[in-house]
C-alpha cells in the first residue's frame, strides 16, 4: 500500500482469510488497494494445488495488470 | 475535550451498559467500567504535567487523545495511579522495535508482556510474588489489561478482523507482573537494563503465556540449569527460527540455589546459549528447509535457541516453589523498557 | 458492532426476503433464516392473483426465483437452519438448529403455519387425505371430490387451483367469506365449485385414509365424502418464538406498523398482527420492515439499545469514546514517486511466507508472457512478520512501474 501511494501499481496478492485484514489496513491508510485473492491456504499446498492458485490469481492479475496500464 | 470524543447514550445506564459496550464492539468480553467523562477526568489527573508522547497506533494509525488513553485505563478497572504504568507500557509497544503492527496481525499468540520494576510495584500493589502471572492482584490485572484494550480500540485490532492469531492465548486478556526484586540474588532487571536503582520502569515485549520449568528434584545450579535448558529447547517456538528475545522468570527458591552455586545472571545467559539447543534430528525435514528459507542453519548437529545470549532476558519472580518459567516470544519483536513518567 | 449479523431475517417468504433484500441494500450483513427453502407461502401456489398489479397474475415459482435471486445479489446469506428462540438483547440472540448467533435487529417473517382442525385423528390423516398445499398435492385428487376449509383469500386461491383437478369442490366457510370481489366472482363461476357459508367440519372420517368429513351447517349436520381435505383455519403466528412480544390469540406478533414492543425485533408479512394476507401487502411489509430494520442499526447503537431498554430509568450515559484518535500526519516521510520506470519495469516482491514466493513467481511467469517482458525483479521482506525495509520500498518505487506483491496467508 505504502508502493501505491508513490505511484506504484501494486496489486495485492491476498489470501481469503487475510482479506478483512488488508481492507482494514486500506481503509486506515485511505487507499483503495488492488487486490486479487486466492484461496486460503497457499502454505502446505502441493504443487497441484499451487498451480490452480497460480491459474486463478493469474486470471484475475492479467486484465487487472492490462487495465492499469491502457489506464496511462 | 472535544466533542467527538463524548459519545451520547440515552437510555443506557451502567446495568446495561455492558451489553452496549459488547454491541459496538468494546472491550474484551469481561465487563468494563463506563469510561465517562468524570471517571477519565479523574483518571487524567495522574497525568498532570506529563505528555502522552503516543504515535499512531497501528493498524488504525489513529493517535490517542489523552482522554481515549484515559478511558481504555478507566475500562479496564485502573485507579488513576495506574496511568503512568499504562502509559509507560503503551509508549514501549510504539517503539518500532517492537513491531507492534506485526504483533498484531500475525498469526502467532503472543501478547503484550508487560513486566514492571522499581518502588511503583509497592505503590500500586503489583505483584512479582505467589501467583504473579495468575489472578488475584487488581493491578497486575488492570494494568495488562488496559494496555490491550488500547491496541484493541484505538489501533482498532479487533479479534477476527485485524488480530489473525490462529489460536490466541489467555495472555492477550491482560499479563502484567513485577520482578520479585527483593527475593533475588541479582540486581533488579531495569538496573541491567541500564536504568537507575530506585527507578520504576515497564519492559514490553510481545510473548507467549508462561512455560513452566518444575524441577523439585535438583539440588545444584548444574542439575536446574539442565531441565532449564532442557524446557527452552522446543522445536514448536517461533524463537528458534525468527529468533528475537526470550525470558527465563526464575522461581526465587530456583534463583537463590543457582546463586549459591555461583551463577549470575550473565553466566546464566552465556551457559543457556550453548546448554539450550535442539537437536537437528527433532525437527522435520520440511521444517529444517523453512528454516534455512528464514536464513536459519544449525551449528553443527544442533539449533540454538535465537541469535546469541544477549537475547535471553533473565529476572526472578513469583512465591515459594520448585517452579520457574521460560517465556518464549513471537521472535519479529524486541524487549522494551521505559521509564515510568512521574508528575513534575 | 460485534454481532454475527446486522440484520438476521427469520423466514425467506416474499415479506422476509423483501425485508432482507432492503435491509442489504443499504450496506448492512443480512441473514435470511427458513427451516426450508425459500419462497414461503409462495411455494403452495402455483400462480398468484393480483401481482405485480390488480387483475394481474405471476407465476409463483419465478417470482420466488426473482425474489431470491434479488436478495442474494444485495448481498443476502441464505441459511436453511430453523430458528427456535428469539431474545430481543439487545444484541438480539437467535437460537438456531445450528446454534446460537447474534444480531443487531431481527425481521421476524415466519408468515403462519399450516391450517387445523383441532379435531381428533387429524395428525393421523395429515399426507393421508389432509393437505394445506393445492399446488402440490392437489394432482393426487384428480377427478376425486375434495373439501376446502376456510375463509380467506388464501383459502379461495386454493379451492380454484384443485378445482382444475378435482371433480368437485366444496369450500366449507366457517362464517362468512373475507376473500375479495374478484376471488368471489371467479369461484362463483368456477363450474366445479360450491361454497357453503356457516359450515365447520366436526368429526372425520376414514381409517388411515380420509374418506370424508361431517359438516354442521345452519341447516343441520350432514355427511360428505370427499378424499382429500384442505384446511386453511387455525394457522397460528410465531407467538412464543420471541421473547418479550405479545401475540394476539392466533399467535400473530402484536406491533406497532413493523415493530414490536422490542427496539431490535421487527415483524412482517402473515406473522404480523393485522396483516391483510396477500403478496403484495407482503412485499410492501417487508420493504417498510427492512427500512425499519437499518433504521435500528443507524440509529447510535446505544439508542438502539435504549429502544429496547426503554423501561430503564434515568438520562442515559455519556462516555468518552475509547476507539477516539487524530490521524497522524500523514505528510511525514512521503517520497516523491520514482522517475522513469515504464510499464516493461515490473517487479515480484514476497512476504517469504511458505509458497508466497512459489506462487509469485507464477503468478509473474504468467504476466511476463502476457506482456511479453525481458524480465522481472524480485525483492522478498526477510521474513513475514517484519515490517518492509524502508531502503527497499524506496528502491522498489523508485525503480518500477508495477510491483505484484504477496502479503497475506
Amino acid at each position: 500500500m505504502e508502493l501505491e501511494k508513490r505511484g506504484v501499481v501494486a496489486p495485492l496478492l491476498v489470501t481469503s482469510t487475510f482479506l478483512p485484514l488488508v481492507e482494514a489496513q486500506a481503509k486506515a491508510r485511505r487507499v483503495t488497494p488492488r487486490v486479487i485473492v486466492v484461496p486460503h491456504p497457499v502454505g502446505g499446498l502441493n504443487e497441484q494445488e499451487l498451480v490452480e492458485r497460480i491459474e486463478a490469481a493469474a486470471g484475475a492479475l492479467l486484465p487487472l495488470a492490462d487495465a492499469a496500464r491502457e489506464g496511462q | 475535550m472535544s466533542e467527538a470524543e463524548v459519545v451520547e447514550l440515552p437510555g443506557v445506564t451502567e446495568e446495561s451498559w455492558h451489553e452496549v459496550a459488547w454491541e459496538r464492539g468494546w472491550g474484551d468480553g469481561l465487563p468494563t467500567v463506563p469510561p465517562t467523562p468524570e471517571r477519565v477526568a479523574a483518571a487524567l489527573e495522574a497525568l498532570d504535567g506529563i505528555e502522552l508522547e503516543l504515535g499512531p497506533v497501528p493498524p488504525s494509525g489513529l493517535v490517542p487523545t489523552r482522554e481515549s488513553f484515559a478511558a481504555n485505563a478507566v475500562m479496564a478497572g485502573c485507579r488513576p495511579a495506574d496511568l503512568p504504568v499504562v502509559l509507560a507500557a503503551v509508549r514501549a509497544l510504539l517503539a518500532p522495535e517492537y513491531n507492534l503492527h506485526g504483533v498484531l496481525a500475525t498469526t502467532h499468540p503472543c501478547a503484550p508482556l508487560v513486566i514492571v520494576n522499581g518502588p511503583v510495584r509497592t505503590s500500586l500493589g503489583i505483584n512479582g510474588g505467589t501467583n504473579c502471572f495468575g489472578q488475584g492482584t487488581r493491578a497486575n490485572a488492570v494494568i495488562g489489561r488496559a494496555v490491550q484494550l488500547v491496541t484493541t480500540h484505538v489501533g482498532g485490532a479487533r479479534p477476527g478482523s485485524m488480530d489473525r492469531s490462529t489460536q490466541g492465548g489467555p495472555a492477550k486478556y491482560t499479563w502484567c507482573f513485577g520482578e520479585n526484586e527483593e527475593e533475588s540474588p541479582f540486581e533488579p532487571f531495569s538496573v541491567r537494563r541500564g536504568f537507575a536503582p530506585g527507578e520504576s520502569t515497564v519492559t514490553v515485549a510481545a510473548c507467549e503465556g508462561p512455560h513452566n520449568i518444575n524441577d523439585h528434584g535438583s539440588t545444584t545450579g548444574e542439575g536446574l540449569l539442565m531441565t532449564i535448558a532442557g524446557t527452552m529447547a522446543q522445536t514448536g517456538s517461533n524463537n528458534l527460527y525468527v529468533k528475537g528475545p526470550h525470558f527465563l522468570v526464575l522461581g526465587p527458591e530456583h534463583a537463590a540455589t543457582l546463586h549459591r552455586d555461583g551463577w549470575t545472571a550473565e553466566s546464566l545467559r552465556e551457559r543457556l546459549w550453548e546448554q539450550a539447543r535442539v537437536p537437528v534430528s527433532k525437527v522435520s525435514e520440511e521444517n529444517q528447509r523453512q528454516f534455512e528459507d528464514w536464513g536459519v542453519q544449525p551449528e553443527g548437529e544442533l539449533y540454538p535457541v535465537s541469535t546469541g545470549p544477549d537475547m535471553l532476558h533473565i529476572l526472578v519472580a513469583g512465591g515459594a516453589g520448585k517452579h520457574s518459567a521460560w517465556i518464549p516470544s513471537f521472535g519479529a519483536t524486541a524487549a522494551v523498557t521505559r521509564a515510568v513518567p512521574e508528575r513534575p | 458492532m460485534s454481532t454475527d449479523w446486522d440484520v438476521a431475517v427469520v423466514g425467506a417468504g416474499v415479506a422476509g426476503l423483501t425485508a432482507a433484500r432492503e435491509a442489504a441494500e443499504a450496506g448492512l450483513r443480512v441473514v435470511a433464516y427458513d427451516r426450508m427453502a425459500p419462497g414461503g407461502q409462495l411455494v403452495n401456489l402455483t400462480s398468484v392473483h393480483d401481482h405485480p398489479r390488480p387483475g394481474e397474475v405471476a407465476e409463483s415459482a419465478g417470482l420466488v426465483s426473482r425474489l431470491v435471486a434479488e436478495a442474494e445479489a444485495a448481498g443476502v446469506v441464505m441459511a436453511f437452519d430453523e430458528v427456535t428462540r428469539v431474545r430481543p438483547g439487545p444484541p438480539a440472540r437467535l437460537e438456531t438448529s445450528e446454534g446460537a448467533v447474534t444480531a443487531g435487529a431481527v425481521v421476524v417473517a415466519t408468515g403462519l403455519g399450516a391450517g387445523r382442525l383441532g379435531l381428533p385423528g387429524e395428525e393421523q390423516l395429515v399426507g393421508r387425505g389432509i393437505s394445506t398445499c393445492a399446488g402440490c398435492d392437489g394432482p393426487l385428487f384428480r377427478g376425486r371430490p375434495v373439501a376446502v376449509v376456510g375463509d380467506d383469500e388464501w383459502t379461495a386461491e386454493e379451492a380454484l387451483e384443485l378445482a382444475e383437478v378435482a371433480s368437485a369442490v366444496t369450500v366449507l366457510v366457517p362464517g362468512e367469506p373475507r376473500w375479495n370481489d374478484d376471488r368471489a366472482r371467479r369461484l362463483a363461476a368456477a363450474e366445479r365449485v360450491e361454497v357453503l357459508t356457516g359450515a365447520s367440519v366436526t368429526a372425520l372420517r376414514g381409517e388411515g385414509l380420509l374418506a370424508g368429513v361431517v359438516v354442521a351447517t345452519p341447516g343441520g349436520e350432514r355427511e360428505l365424502a370427499v378424499d382429500g381435505l384442505f384446511p386453511y383455519v387455525g394457522r397460528r403466528g410465531p407467538g412464543g418464538l420471541v421473547e418479550e412480544v405479545p401475540a394476539d390469540d392466533a399467535g400473530r406478533l402484536r406491533a406497532d406498523g413493523e415493530r414490536t414492543a422490542a427496539g431490535t425485533v421487527l415483524v412482517a408479512g402473515d406473522a404480523r398482527s393485522g396483516a391483510v394476507q396477500s403478496v403484495t401487502a407482503a412485499v410492501d411489509d417487508g420493504a417498510a420492515a427492512g427500512e425499519a430494520a437499518v433504521a435500528v442499526l443507524r440509529t447510535a447503537a446505544g439508542e438502539a439499545s435504549a429502544a429496547g431498554l426503554r423501561t430503564a430509568a434515568g438520562p442515559g450515559l455519556r462516555i468518552v469514546d475509547p476507539t477516539y484518535g487524530v490521524p497522524a500526519d500523514e505528510a511525514e516521510g512521503a517520497v516523491a514517486v520514482g522517475g522513469g520506470a515504464d510499464w516493461t519495469e515490473v517487479a515480484l516482491f514476497s512476504n517469504s511466507k511458505p509458497n508466497a514466493t512459489e506462487l509469485l513467481r507464477g503468478v509473474g511467469g504468467r504476466l511476463q508472457e502476457h506482456w511479453a517482458l525481458p524480465e522481472l525483479g524480485f525483492a522478498s521482506k526477510p521474513n513475514a512478520s517484519a515490517a518492509a525495509d524502508k531502503d527497499v520500498i524506496d528502491w522498489l518505487s523508485q525503480r518500477y512501474k508495477m510491483v505484484l506483491v504477496a502479503v497475506g496467508d
